[in-house]
């Protein structure tokens, strides 16, 4: 188990993540080319949407999701 | 939507909205309005996307499940198709800036509230690369008052040590599952275990370096037939550290590492690993 290392390495390094550790961190939060969907301009504030969807007199696209839809990091 | 053509399409003909279902279809006032009309003219979705009109005319719309990314991606496609048939060619959009990101993983909201970041993905052969899943994204709403419970004792020094309530821990209950689906995911109050231990490693200039000890365990119960009623557990051990300001007591930063084990329920309840990411940063 990779966690039972990072215990064994944690002691030598307490100021950062350990190396296996700093690791696994690496594949799980996913990088921006991971997430290619943030290339997209999404709004967030329909009213002002609409009112620019009017101006540029084109439909708009609603991506609803049971949870918020953006994330950032 | 990780499709280059889907996103080039998105960018050059639509002023895309991404928007919380739970929030907008409660959402008093002229929004909550628009999607309400909008959303009885594809009453057979739940979630998903629609093509609209500024007036609010449905053109297009797509929310089914599809088995395989590639049946999505060509579903979206032909969405998006469909309603530009309908709208005719538009001019491409010169201006596709979006909304500025929120708060998640950074900073603090006017009530004192954060959101940490989360992130979960299947790792059934640990850290080698062959064994990765899909990312999956979500976040924790940590309050004024749980943020007390982080804070570190009056007078800490290097060795101090303290532990978060479980009732502030359960909080963290969203690494509990490698796809943070609802449906999978234990509730707070289906933790079983929350433990979270912290000690002060180093402290320079006021500044305190933090680790961080803990585990999460979680039995959340199946909701639906013909498995309702059905055990899914999962327990995650984690890692983190961290940085806190011992005068004000206020964290700067914080990132937590987890490595769990989920079992759906029977007969699908053979144990796999997965990893999860916690962080938060101030500035």
């Amino acid at each position: 188990m990779w966690i039972a290392t990072l215990l064994l390495v944690w002691a030598a390094a307490p100021e950062g993540l350990p190396a296996a550790q700093a690791r696994a961190y690496e594949l799980i939060r996913p990088s921006d080319k991971d997430l290619p969907w943030r290339q997209i301009g999404w709004r967030a504030d329909l009213l002002a949407a609409i009112a620019l969807a009017k101006a540029e007199k084109r439909p708009l696209l609603l991506w609803v999701a049971g949870d918020p839809p953006l994330e950032r990091c | 939507m990780s499709d280059p053509e889907i996103i080039g399409l998105i960018r050059r003909n639509f002023v895309p909205v991404a928007l919380n279902l739970y929030e907008i279809r409660e959402a008093k006032g002229p929004a909550g309005d628009f999607f309400r009309a909008v959303q009885k003219q594809a009453p057979e979705l739940y979630q998903g996307l629609y093509v609209v009109t500024p007036e609010g005319k449905r053109l297009a719309a797509h929310g089914k499940a599809e088995d395989t990314p590639a049946k999505w991606t060509a579903a979206v496609r032909a969405t998006l198709e469909q309603a530009l048939k309908i709208s005719g060619p538009l001019p491409a959009r010169t201006d596709t800036r979006g909304d500025p990101p929120g708060l998640r993983g950074k900073g603090f909201d006017k009530d004192g509230s954060s959101l940490w970041a989360v992130y979960t993905r299947p790792m059934v052969l640990g850290l080698d690369r062959r064994g990765l899943g899909d990312h999956a994204l979500d976040s924790i709403r940590i309050s004024a008052e749980d943020w007390k419970a982080w804070s570190p004792p009056r007078d800490a020094v290097v060795g101090t040590r303290w532990s978060i309530p479980p009732k502030v821990g359960r909080k963290l209950h969203k690494v509990l599952s490698p796809t943070s689906d609802a449906n999978t995911l234990a509730r707070p109050d289906e933790v079983t275990d929350a433990t979270l231990k912290l000690r002060i490693t180093q402290i320079t200039d006021g500044l305190a370096s933090v680790r961080i000890d803990g585990h999460l365990a979680g039995i959340h119960t199946w909701q639906f037939e013909p498995n309702k009623g059905k055990k899914i557990r999962a327990a995650v051990g984690l890692l983190g550290i961290g940085t806190v300001h011992l005068k004000t007591g206020q964290w700067r930063s914080l990132t937590l590492v987890g490595e769990g084990l989920y079992s759906h329920f029977p007969p699908y309840d053979e144990p796999s690993r997965y990893g999860a990411v916690v962080e938060w940063c101030r500035d």
